[in-house]
């Protein structure tokens, strides 16, 4: 699978904000204590490309282990590439020096799963909050409170809820108090790590519906990291399927949910439980499970799985076929 | 989503009538389960769909009498599995019906399986406890649940320890020991939610495979209505330690008679079709221990009235086999 072209053709106009360009991430496996020797690499991600547009939400579904979260962490800089760019606002991060590096930093904050871990215990929500905006803004106290105050309401909480501490709150305020405390240094892009897999299912609609207005009041764009492919077609203008570190289809999310095309892609559709009983799902079963990304398999990585897989397909990459205007697969079968 | 017919003629084997299951906190007593009932019948499979802290799980834990006492205690009602009273019975009676007739597939396959045992001992420990049969047999049973439940190569894995087994794998081991002495009734408690979506859906059909084969009766566990759609015949909704709803699947999900259960159902994202806006549920559920009087679920209700701030609805029927306690339906 060659790395999939960073600019397919696209209908909408919006600017291209956060742009990754065949990023690869490598780990070393190493053996031995005190001399370690490399004895392979896992290739947790391994050639991915896809824009994050101003406003608009891109979303990546892949099951466990395909990269999406390494993906994630290489975007907010938490950890660096192996190879491949990745351009903010047309300017490679790589290249920048330490100013640019500290204001991508605020513009591309996160919001991970597990709001009960990702929240300080000890620290009040007026500091959880107002952290971020001590370190990349300044601004006096009194504009710092009424800061929080908005963010708050804005979140659909109230200005007292500042003085509590994190444990006094549910787990979808939690969740509204980690938005807020990403919104508050007006970043352009957010990096949603399963945003709402961890809460209840009454919840999970509030927050959802919350993210999708703060998208328009603020302005922000989102990277959705999801397994959930309801909620994906749900909230992302864009879908980028990822197979063991790899994209295998990408697209406007209307024209990807409809005309599915990579096996994997399918797969995944059938595999998502039906909301309703009478729904009649295509037999799709995939047998076995991923293969490990220490030792991909030749060819296409999904082959292994693959119910429709051909000769070639052991043997030789598969090319990127655009199906639609900015509706790529890579598979042999197009 | 199986044949219907023949199901409601089959043999009720578990019945449960008034149950309730409440513990002592120093914030007062917690009803966690107050007044459930409900039957199943073999070769059924029920579902029990509610949120965190809607009582679900501590029902599975009184039916299998693992409820911890003090603080927890079952203080009403029948748990009738086959005739036999499953509440009056003592430790040692109800330890030799636990996993043997009545058996429980428990949520996360990371933390259920004992480390420092190998597969191969953990399935036959509840074969060894209650067949009274050689050790060559014991082996021989085992090596055939876990060809049951599709582990590749079972008599090589039967000595491999739960950390050499892939996530998938490990839940298949758990099923095996849930139906490794061929029970009557088996509980399945949010079996899937550790899984990835390929993985969960070659484990529930082997569970339906399973559930056919020996002719089961099942109990969902669960917070999601697509395991409902997939996989039950019959749904019971669940809000603050009761039912609020129960009836075959098609006519919870075509007609859902309480607000709970239709909001809950507008409020879950669509694979097959754009949705605008999702409704959501304003609000939280209610904290057991103050619970408000009348409908618990009035103060997130879009159509609350007096009377439902006021008493506690009764169960009206919708159809023979629907009922809904909401005074809407009066």
């Amino acid at each position: 699978m060659t790395t999939l072209e960073a600019n397919p053709v696209t209908q909408t106009t919006n600017e291209v904000l956060l742009e990754a360009d065949g990023l690869k991430k490598h780990f070393p496996v190493t053996k031995g204590l005190l001399v370690s020797k490399v004895t392979g690499w896992i290739k947790a991600v391994d050639g991915v490309s896809f824009q994050v547009r101003a406003g608009e939400t891109l979303g990546i579904v892949g099951e466990s282990g395909c990269g999406k979260s390494t993906t994630a962490k290489m975007l907010l800089m938490l950890e660096e590439p192996t190879e491949g760019t990745i351009r903010y606002q047309g300017q490679e991060i790589r290249d920048a020096n330490s100013e640019q590096r500290r204001a991508y930093r605020s513009s591309v904050q996160a919001v991970f799963q597990d709001p009960w871990s990702s929240l300080n215990p000890r620290m009040r929500v007026r500091d959880l909050i107002a952290e971020p905006m001590v370190i990349n803004l300044n601004l006096s106290r009194r504009e710092m409170q009424d800061r929080v105050a908005k963010l708050l309401n804005d979140v659909g909480l109230s200005s007292y809820h500042a003085n509590l501490y994190p444990h006094e709150f549910s787990g979808g305020q939690r969740q509204r108090l980690a938005i807020a405390r990403a919104l508050s240094v007006e970043p352009r892009v957010i990096v949603l790590d399963e945003p709402v897999s961890a809460l209840d299912v009454s919840i999970r609609a509030q927050i959802m519906n919350l993210l999708m207005d703060l998208q328009n009041e603020y302005n922000v764009s989102y990277l959705l990291i999801a397994h959930h492919l309801a909620t994906v077609r749900y909230m992302c203008d864009w879908v980028a399927v990822m197979y063991l570190g790899q994209i295998v289809e990408y697209g406007p999310t209307k024209e990807l949910f409809d005309n599915a095309s990579h096996p994997y892609t399918r797969a995944l559709m059938n595999a998502a439980l039906p909301s309703h009983p009478d729904i009649e799902q295509e037999e799709m079963i995939l047998t076995g499970e991923v293969p490990s990304p220490l030792n991909p398999p030749e060819g296409c990585r999904f082959h292994p799985r693959c119910p429709f897989v051909m000769e070639r397909c052991s043997r030789d990459i598969p090319e990127v076929t655009e199906l639609a205007p900015g509706h790529i697969v890579s598979c042999h079968l197009y | 989503m199986t044949t219907s017919t023949t199901e409601n003629t089959a043999p009720v084997v578990l019945e449960v009538d008034g149950l309730k299951t409440y513990f002592e906190t120093r914030w007062g007593t917690v009803k966690a389960v107050d007044g459930v009932s409900f039957n199943l019948r073999r070769g059924e499979t029920l579902g029990i769909v509610g949120e965190s802290g809607s009582g679900k799980s501590v029902t599975m834990l009184s039916l299998m009498r693992l409820i911890p006492e003090p603080p927890g205690r079952i203080v009403d009602g029948q748990i009738l599995l086959e005739g036999q009273d499953l509440v009056q019975m003592n430790d040692k009676e109800m330890s030799e019906i636990r996993g043997s007739q009545i058996a429980l597939i428990i949520q996360d396959p990371m933390t259920s399986l004992n480390p420092v045992f190998s597969i191969g001992n953990q399935v036959g420990e509840a074969i060894k406890i209650h067949q009274d049969i050689p050790k060559r047999t014991v082996v021989q049973q085992v090596l055939n649940v876990l060809r049951k439940v599709n582990i590749p190569a079972a008599e090589t894995r039967v000595r491999d320890y739960p950390h050499q087994m892939s996530g998938g794998m490990r839940q298949r081991v758990v099923g095996a020991i849930g139906i490794s002495c061929e029970p009557i009734v088996l509980i399945a408690d949010e079996p899937t939610t550790s899984l990835d979506v390929t993985i969960q859906a070659q484990y529930l059909k082997l569970l339906k495979e399973l559930q056919e084969a020996s002719n089961i009766g099942l109990i969902f566990i669960t917070h999601d209505f697509g395991i409902v759609a997939k996989m039950c015949d019959r749904v019971a909704v669940m809000y603050a330690g009761r039912i609020v709803e129960m009836g075959d699947v098609r006519d919870i999900f075509n007609h859902p008679s309480h607000p709970y259960t239709e909001a809950l159902l507008a409020s879950v994202p669509k694979l097959e079709e754009d949705v605008d806006r999702l409704y959501s549920i304003e609000g939280q559920p209610p904290t057991l221990h103050d619970l408000p009087t009348g409908c618990p679920f009035a103060p997130r209700c879009q159509y609350v009235m007096d009377k439902c701030l006021e008493t506690y609805p009764l169960q009206f029927d919708v159809t023979d086999s629907h009922y809904a306690a909401c005074w809407r339906l009066e």
